[in-house]
């Protein structure tokens, strides 16, 4: 095209030369947008897999560039848990796997037990280490002095893992994970005895009452935490959600909910009972569930003519409302509205603290908040609690029998879960470096550890580190060289998430099962191992008998063999748009099914193309499933706890009932200490992603290092200003942060954020606090940390 | 004195922008490629030679592997096919320009477009199907009021986000 | 015998079956369940729910019942087109454009919807379990009889189509018993089915079948079926008891219901002599065959059609004068269903006329449109 001398003309007349320059000029001026030739090109993918970095399970589509870069994660939109969108943490995951930090060879410990030298090794070289110790074990025949310590990990892996250790001979597969997918919280499993947890139908309820679980930030499942809290407040819906906060620190649920409750900290029980005590001086609780439903509510005399007090008489009798008022400083007004908003707004949620390490509550606290439900039946409705299944995997044909691994498998766990003294657990992290020290029950050998950082995460962080340092031989799988591996002797690393095939059975939270598969969207970009295929190889290398317990050729194979399982359910349908779930849920009630595959090759097919399968029906009212206590019922008087405490001898009737413990004061340390969990950090492990420590602490605009939030007038009394430095001391130790005044922290608390482990700062709070375990369940009770502060 | 010397140095400044002006916003391709011919003599539609544009954001332009199909033997007796007959035999590369460029700013897909949109190639092409030489400018000038505008009447998000994600 | 002849014979029945499949694709349609494809790509979802899933705008499709043939169904679609049409611009959805391949799959699918049992109660089907005497045979929780299996041996998640099946097939073993009991034949009407299938969910422990779970039947294969399993010896068109072409109405409904209309009469089927027994697919083909029986329209009346024509005032625009497109040219131009799409198509243009000319919208009950393209007439069958 020509330029005619009109045009010059014009040009000259537009008067300012320079507006002219956007886009006309070869040369780029500082303020103008560069053109694309920096943004990578090349023939795009989009890989669907599953993500990892929390255990929400939210599908992903990776795209990917011409087979081999990730240049972005986004929500994968057939998927029903993520429907197309991600939180923060699943975009990051580009991050995570470019890090710098990853390790990319196995590694070999040169010099002292953390003393962070290491040398390379090959694979073979590494493997051969780990067989070695294994067979001279096995002849040794000390086999159950191997353990897996493992963190987030479910489906076939997790199976594989089980069926190594149980083939080889241990017992010691230690769950150490907040959210672990086969065991409910103590205080639930009193009241329902189910061995699963939970899922809450977030947005269908009408009321969420919750009790200090930060659900719309660090929930188990994000995600589908907020789309539900979307969905409550559509403006569509009439009448709209109620959610309401109870909790010492105004977090961001507290701030998105309608109301926010402040109370002391540790007194969440006293408030629910009196919440209950409402409930039934006015008689508004469900009664029709109660009688059908529950046991233990009226006053009953057993068999042998003794007289128990019920829940009814216990709550009328120890909870009435000024009580729960001074001790919970919540007025009474707000106690009868709460309750009244609790009956009237159907169906209503009382939520509570699901995680197990991070924030748990008492056990009888949570019995206490779940005894709520329990009056008003929110059980098995639409909004209500569900009792979810796991996609069925085909269950592994038997390990050939072997005298060696049987009487191996027998032994005591070697962290004494569901000893008397912690009757309610099933896996006792915490206490296992306690037994590892003192050679109870036995000295322990090998250590296997998993997506597992305790020495971040734990409060018995240094007797880890000690237990680490004395255990002959630990690998550890991490892909990361985080805080734990740092003690290991060798590091096998595994790929990450990204480039790993596995499976994914989880739930949504209407308790649909759906099972993803996590395919890999690139090769490895290091010299990394599939952990899974790891314990395959190491089996064949033992001996003859382990390798006959894993007849498979490859990790694929087992994959194929495990996911027959839910193909062989012959219900639901693989991923599809909103309409395929109304369609397959519609025809399934009605008995009948219409799947978009015809045979097994089609349904694996399938998988891989769009992601997973689900079955997008809830079959509710199987009330044998869930509640699984001795009266086949919910419990408020709790017969499991009864049985596994025969031994003691307890008789008083309080003691089975949810009974709070009042917060206990500390000489010296005046002020409670509330370690948050932020949604960028609440991975139990340090992700290395500059945007999510970006995007820490939002309302305090701080990033990158944790802080302390003070009430302002506490402040003030203590000569505290703004950005001041200050040592936060408990009876176990003290750290250095920067002071921030936050009018959203109740005087008498304060608060830190979870994580943000940083070489040589001990800016983690996990290192003051208390080293008190729960009594019946050994789960760590952070909650109980008394500090005190001062400038530095 | 000083206000012609500022005079002066104004009408430099404003001729040497212009020269350039006039000079870096026209792109020569490195062979006067002729797309009337192909198109409507030889028949090939768009896909042929921009294989990537119904499965990609980008649209591609031809590789040599695309242009030796046909023109490893001279097809005819044009001084410029010679040139993409000899680049062929010495396996060299042509460089053709991109002539349509998107800010870094923005997200453009050719797919979304094509494919689920179905525009038809014309509406920010122009009639370069019927071209006989290369242009040395867009024929079509795409500006954000532009897409605006489709987005509009096509009833398409104009949402910010849209593009510039 | 030469080459030749033997390929000449060979042809003879070889065209007699493309003729069938000729026929046979005109008047039965594929798998149903495909035209719920169609019903999310024109966006029905967004105004219509079923069974109360999606958007509640419009009816709920589960809940009304849609009976009629083919060209009954279509009618519906284009009587209340003012409406939709007015409601959907206010949504800024726009009118779809079908093909008509794309309009015979959605009216098969509405077709089927009614073919889907209301979820039954257990509680009834307790009660029913008993009144009807299952009991005397099978047994619960230890109570009843033993000549049965138990109730936790059956299988989980029966398909409503797997327990018609093994009513059906046990019959005769029924029958006998029942004789020497003396008890009358149990009958089930309505719903009754589902409750008591929903009650034997409840109940059932047993390992759950290979494939629980059947896909719908097709109609196709059923009609084979019937002739080869010799249904059709006794019903046919000349057939007292059941006649095919009389009753075909009667089998518009749900699946079970169906199951029950062939329970019910077992014993009438077994006094003539042995029926087959069915496997469940075969079953379920049977069924959707018998379902899909009113789906095909009959040949229309050129007479009425004459008289749809001027009383719906077609005849002011589609005459040889008038401004639109003249019908008599259309004769022979299009089958039943592109007829149907070409109108649905052109309904928003002819709104607009109709509305400039003060006309009512025309309305079609059933079986006007069939004599109307009579009247037009249609593209005569592919042979």
């Amino acid at each position: 095209m020509e330029h005619s001398r009109r045009d010059f003309l014009k040009f000259l007349s537009s008067g300012s030369v320079l507006a002219f320059s956007g886009g006309l000029f070869p040369v780029k001026f500082p303020w103008e947008d560069s053109f694309d030739e920096i943004v990578p090109q090349g023939i795009e993918t989009w890989v669907p897999s599953v993500c990892q970095l929390c255990p929400g399970g939210c599908g992903i589509l990776a795209r990917v560039l011409d087979g081999k870069r990730l240049v972005k994660i986004e929500g994968n939109p057939l998927h029903p848990i993520s429907r197309g969108t991600l939180c923060p943490k699943g975009f990051a995951g580009a991050q995570v796997l470019y890090s710098p930090f990853r390790i990319k060879t196995p590694l070999r410990r040169v010099g002292e037990k953390g003393s962070k030298k290491w040398e390379k090794i090959n694979w073979d070289e590494a493997l051969n280490l780990v067989s070695d110790k294994l067979r001279t074990l096995r002849t040794e025949k000390t086999t159950y002095t191997t353990a897996v310590l493992m963190g987030q990990c479910r489906g076939t892996t997790r199976q594989l893992f089980k069926r190594f250790l149980d083939a080889y001979g241990s017992p010691n597969l230690i769950d150490n994970n907040s959210y672990r997918e086969e065991t409910p919280v103590p205080g639930v499993f009193l009241m329902q005895g189910s061995p699963y947890p939970l899922v809450y139908d977030l947005e269908n309820a009408n009321y969420i009452l919750s009790f200090g679980s930060n659900w719309l930030e660090s929930f188990w499942s994000p995600v589908q935490a907020f789309r539900s809290f979307g969905k409550l407040n559509d403006d569509k819906r009439a009448p709209r959600g109620k959610t309401v906060q109870i909790e010492p620190r105004l977090s961001v649920t507290a701030a998105r909910s309608n109301h926010w409750v402040p109370i002391n900290p540790g007194t969440e029980g006293f408030l629910a009972l009196g919440i209950a005590y409402m409930l039934i001086k006015e008689n508004i609780y469900n009664q029709d569930f109660v009688s059908k439903h529950t046991f233990g509510f009226e006053s009953w005399k057993d068999p042998s003519g003794v007289v128990h007090s019920g829940f009814k008489d216990f709550v009328l009798n120890n909870f009435n409302l000024s009580d729960v008022s001074q001790i919970t400083g919540v007025s009474i007004d707000t106690i009868i509205r709460l309750a009244r908003d609790f009956a009237n707004m159907q169906p209503a949620i009382a939520l509570g603290e699901d995680n197990f390490n991070l924030n748990h509550q008492n056990t009888f606290t949570r019995m206490a908040i779940h005894s709520l439900n329990g009056l008003m039946g929110s059980f098995e409705i639409n909004g209500g609690v569900l009792l979810p299944k796991v996609p069925p995997l085909s269950n592994f044909p038997s390990i050939p029998a072997d005298p060696l691994s049987t009487e191996g498998r027998n032994k005591p766990r070697i962290d004494s879960a569901g000893n008397d003294k912690y009757p309610l657990s099933k896996d006792l992290p915490d206490n296992f470096p306690d037994n590892i020290l003192s050679d109870r029950p036995y000295p322990l050998n090998l250590l296997f550890i998993y997506n597992a950082d305790p020495v971040f995460t734990s409060p018995v962080r240094g007797k880890f580190i000690q237990a680490l340092k004395k255990i002959p031989l630990v690998v550890s799988f991490s892909s990361f060289m985080d805080e734990t591996s740092e003690y290991a002797d060798l590091i096998l690393p595994d790929h990450t998430y990204l480039e790993r095939l596995e499976d994914d059975p989880t739930y949504t939270l209407q308790g649909f099962q759906v099972l993803s598969l996590r395919q890999p969207v690139i090769e490895p970009l290091y010299q990394t191992k599939s952990t899974p295929e790891v314990l395959l190889e190491l089996s064949r290398k033992i001996d003859d008998k382990m390798s006959s317990a894993f007849p498979w050729k490859d990790y694929q194979e087992v994959l194929t063999f495990t996911v027959k399982g839910v193909f062989d359910l012959g219900k639901g349908d693989l991923f599809g748009v909103p309409f395929e779930e109304i369609w397959t849920r519609v025809l399934e009630k009605r008995g009948w099914k219409a799947p978009s595959y015809k045979n097994l090759e089609e349904f694996n097919k399938g998988i891989k193309e769009k992601g997973g399968w689900w079955d997008p029906v809830y079959k509710s009212g199987e009330w044998d499933r869930v509640f699984k206590t001795p009266s086949k019922k919910f419990e408020f008087y709790s017969q499991i706890l009864k049985n596994r405490l025969k031994n003691q001898h307890i008789k008083e009737d309080k003691y089975f009932l949810p009974n709070p413990p009042l917060p206990e004061k500390e000489e010296g340390y005046p002020l409670y200490l509330r370690v948050f969990v932020l949604h960028s950090l609440s991975t139990e492990r340090d992700l290395p992603s500059p945007w999510l420590k970006d995007t820490a602490g939002f309302y305090q605009k701080e990033k990158w290092h944790p802080w302390v939030e003070i009430n302002p007038e506490k402040a003030k009394e203590l000569g505290i200003v703004d950005e001041d430095l200050v040592w936060v001391e408990s009876s176990k130790g003290r750290i250095k942060l920067k002071a921030r005044l936050f009018p959203g922290t109740m005087p008498e608390v304060v608060g830190i954020p979870f994580g943000f482990e940083e070489e040589k700062k001990d800016f983690n709070p996990i290192k003051i606090l208390t080293e008190k375990l729960d009594p019946l369940s050994g789960i760590p009770n952070w909650g109980e940390t008394k500090v005190k502060l001062y400038k530095a | 004195m000083g206000r012609i010397a500022i005079l002066v140095i104004l009408v430099i400044l404003i001729l040497v922008l212009a020269y350039l002006w006039l000079q870096g916003s026209e792109i020569v391709q490195p062979v006067q490629f002729n797309h009337l011919k192909h198109t409507k003599e030889v028949g090939l539609s768009c896909e042929d030679c921009h294989i990537y544009f119904k499965t990609q954001r980008f649209a591609g332009l031809p590789s040599m592997e695309i242009c030796a199909g046909c023109h490893s033997e001279p097809q005819g007796k044009s001084k410029e096919e010679a040139k993409i007959v000899e680049a062929i035999k010495e396996g060299k590369t042509i460089e053709w320009q991109r002539i349509y460029r998107t800010k870094r700013s923005v997200t453009y897909s050719h797919r979304l477009h094509i494919v689920v949109g179905k525009l038809e190639c014309k509406v920010c092409h122009g009639d370069i199907a019927d071209a006989i030489r290369p242009p040395r400018r867009p024929l079509v000038k795409i500006s954000m009021d532009h897409c605006r505008d489709c987005h509009r009447k096509m009833k398409v998000s104009n949402d910010c986000i849209t593009c510039h994600k | 015998m030469s080459g030749r002849k033997f390929i000449y014979l060979a042809l003879i029945p070889l065209s007699f079956a493309i003729f069938l499949l000729g026929v046979k694709s005109q008047t039965l349609p594929e798998n149903p369940a495909v035209g719920f494809r169609v019903f999310i790509d024109k966006e029905c979802i967004r105004c219509h729910s079923i069974w109360g899933e999606g958007e509640a705008i419009g009816p709920d499709l589960g809940k009304v019942t849609l009976s009629g043939t083919f060209l009954d169904l279509a009618g519906y679609i284009w009587n209340h087109f003012p409406y939709m049409h007015q409601r959907m611009g206010s949504m800024r959805i726009e009118w779809p454009e079908f093909s008509s391949e794309e309009l015979s799959r959605l009216v098969a699918y509405l077709y089927t919807l009614e073919f889907f049992d209301v979820p039954g109660n257990p509680e009834a089907g307790k009660s029913l379990f008993k009144e009807k005497g299952c009991l005397d045979c099978h047994s619960f929780e230890g109570k009843g009889g033993k000549k049965g299996p138990d109730l936790e041996k059956f299988k989980q998640d029966l398909s409503p189509i797997f327990m018609v099946q093994a009513m059906w097939n046990h019959v005769p073993e029924m029958s006998s018993l029942l004789e020497t009991h003396k008890n009358a034949w149990p009958t089930f009407q309505d719903n009754q089915l589902m409750d008591l299938l929903a009650f034997v969910h409840q109940k059932a422990k047993g390992k759950e079948r290979e494939v629980p779970f059947l896909l719908l039947g097709s109609p196709e294969t059923g009609e084979k079926l019937f002739r080869e399993k010799g249904c059709i010896h006794c019903h046919n068109s000349g057939s007292k008891n059941l006649n095919l072409k009389r009753d075909s109405r009667k089998f518009h409904r749900s699946m079970t219901k169906i199951g029950a209309l062939l329970w019910n009469s077992a014993p009438l089927m077994w006094e003539k002599g042995e029926v087959p027994k069915f496997s469940g697919q075969e079953m379920a083909d049977i069924i959707s065959y018998l379902y899909f029986l009113n789906y095909a329209d009959k040949v229309g009346d050129s007479k009425k059609g004459e008289r749809v024509f001027s009383e719906k005032r077609c005849a002011d625009c589609h005459s040889p004068k008038g401004p639109a497109i003249d019908f008599s040219q259309l004769k022979g131009k299009y089958d039943a269903a592109e007829m149907t799409t070409e109108m649905l198509n052109h309904a928003p243009v002819m709104q607009k006329t109709v509305e400039e000319k003060k006309v009512p919208w025309p309305r079609f009950n059933p079986g006007e449109l069939r004599d109307l393209f009579q009247y037009i007439g249609l593209r005569e069958k592919v042979k």
